[in-house]
């Protein structure tokens, strides 16, 4: 078995570094860079044996539908479900707005959905056009002003009437980790559904669905050093089975079908109509692979240490987002320099081979709740060091001199 | 290659914009946002009896680029009547921010004033 040294040997598992050498990447809330494993599998798969899955008798198509129910079995593996939990989408995005349409056509007006003011609007437009549709209402747990989620506010909001209750387990714009737990078992003493938007935290914590009790869970591949275009929705058995009905039809969904109707396959197939991302699932499953052979401990223990040297050597030079302890964030850090507009910050530090974003995050309301015009985001991956934030803070000082605050 | 963005000039009217401000009295108020970075610029313009424009500011956030943009763009529009105002193409912009080519996303934010006034 390889050892990755968090240090030396982890970024040569990751190509792009050797096709751009100088590139300083801090851009992994957006995406994170591929790993060689998952990469390697997904080719595999096109050049050795591309076939469908669940259809043909010949070898390779064998091989395919092993290699793809592998995958399953890796993910259930990695969330601690059972393989027939696990549910194959195109991205969290996907996974939420399947969620959204299947869930919600049976409220009514007098009850209602909540999810919190820092959702990512990928967990925020898809209940709003399903409010829009059946007319229950939406609610929003309060942020507090040390950028946490308001558990007071939660305790509020979540009533006998709430029916899901959703929400991010890490903020992709303040780095804030949720109180998961205590969100889902205020949810569950009113029989509420509980989702968790696990785009931000798959690969910088370990998450265990049987501890946390929810009821779903949604991830996105190319977030967790997997390819694009594939993602992770968990759902209980018991859920899958009895109450979510599939929303899209087609081939593999089935299991009989006349000129009448149809009756369903399985879970899970039931809900992967079509021929699924069979190189991305694939993919997916060697990047998690790849995770669970590095070993948590390794990368929470890393990316804390850097977290916590990003916001010591940042804090003297900008006006930070999110909270001030690395004990309660991940290693998204949002900041500003007054008197330097993000997106200029943005493009300086772009000249010294930096990638970080500027803008809303895809997080509007956030923004607005905090009257930020916008923020400069670094987010830090397994394949960042010190020197990184060293560079980012000599390009920081740079931008400073040339805007003279 | 590109230009280099943060020359004098437009660091100079990134500190000090000209004509912006949110006028008591004008003709047309005219918007654009750029959602990507959450600019906004509004244009407001007043017309004389001839028709030109003879009172032209801007308000809103921007990063320098956009901000030096619209400055120079509201003195531009000063004396230039509607339908020489949507004759405005995008290289006009760039010469006046003294520039040659800008890479797309900057592009964006340098055309964000003549975007507002598209709606004219």
């Amino acid at each position: 078995m390889v050892k990755y040294n968090m240090k030396q040997t982890i970024k040569k598992q990751f190509p792009i570094f050797k096709n751009q050498p100088n590139l300083i990447y801090l851009d992994n809330a957006a995406t994170t860079q591929i790993c060689a494993p998952s990469l390697n599998a997904l080719t595999d798969y096109y050049l050795k044996y591309r076939a469908n899955v669940h259809r043909g008798v010949y070898n390779i198509a064998e091989k395919a539908t092993t290699a793809f129910e592998n995958a399953r079995i890796s993910a259930a593996k990695f969330l601690n479900s059972e393989q027939n939990e696990i549910i194959f989408t195109s991205g969290s995005t996907a996974g939420l707005n399947f969620l959204a349409s299947s869930l919600t056509p049976r409220l009514s007006h007098r009850e209602n959905v909540v999810i919190t003011k820092l959702e990512h609007h990928s967990n925020l437009v898809p209940w709003q056009q399903a409010a829009k549709h059946y007319g229950f209402e939406l609610r929003f747990i309060d942020v507090t002003s040390d950028f946490r989620i308001d558990l007071e506010s939660a305790k509020k909001l979540i009533d006998q009437n709430t029916k899901i209750v959703s929400f991010a387990m890490v903020s992709n714009v303040l780095g804030s980790i949720a109180p998961a737990r205590e969100i889902i078992s205020l949810a569950k003493n009113v029989k509420a559904l509980t989702i968790v938007d696990a785009a931000q935290a798959a690969a910088h914590l370990p998450i265990d669905v049987k501890k946390l009790n929810c009821d779903f869970l949604v991830l996105s591949g190319h977030k967790v050093y997997g390819p694009n275009g594939i993602g992770i929705l968990y759902g209980k058995k018991e859920l899958l089975s009895e109450s979510v009905e599939p929303i899209s039809f087609g081939g593999e969904m089935v299991s009989e079908v006349t000129v009448a109707g149809a009756t369903w396959a399985t879970v899970p197939h039931r809900f992967e109509a079509g021929t699924p991302n069979i190189a991305g699932a694939i993919g997916l499953g060697a990047a998690l692979e790849f995770i669970g052979k590095i070993g948590w401990k390794k990368i929470a223990n890393h990316e804390k240490n850097l977290t916590k040297y990003a916001l010591q050597k940042l804090s003297p030079l900008v006006k930070i987002f999110g909270p001030s302890l690395p004990t309660e964030r991940a290693g998204v850090i949002a900041f500003t320099i007054p008197g330097i507009h993000p997106h200029d910050i943005a493009d300086i530090i772009n000249t010294k081979k930096i990638a970080a974003r500027a803008g809303l995050h895809c997080a509007e309301p956030l923004h607005r709740e905090f009257r930020l015009p916008g923020s400069v985001r670094i987010s830090l991956g397994i394949y960042n060091n010190e020197k990184d934030i060293d560079a980012l803070v000599s390009a920081l000082k740079t931008a400073k001199k040339i805007f003279k605050v | 290659m590109t230009d280099n963005i943060y020359q004098e000039l437009i660091l100079e009217l990134a500190r000090n914009p000209l004509n912006k401000s949110t006028p008591a009295s004008f003709d047309n108020r005219l918007k654009a946002e750029n959602r990507v970075c959450g600019d906004n610029l509004t244009f407001f313009i007043s017309w004389s009896k001839s028709g030109a424009a003879s009172e032209v500011a801007w308000d809103g956030d921007g990063c320098a680029l956009s901000v030096s943009s619209a400055s120079l763009f509201s003195e531009y529009l000063k004396g230039k009547t509607k339908s020489e105002i949507k004759k405005i193409k995008p290289a006009q912009i760039l010469k006046l921010l003294k520039m040659k080519k800008l890479n797309p996303s900057r592009t964006r934010c340098a055309l964000l004033p003549l975007e507002s006034v598209q709606s004219l």
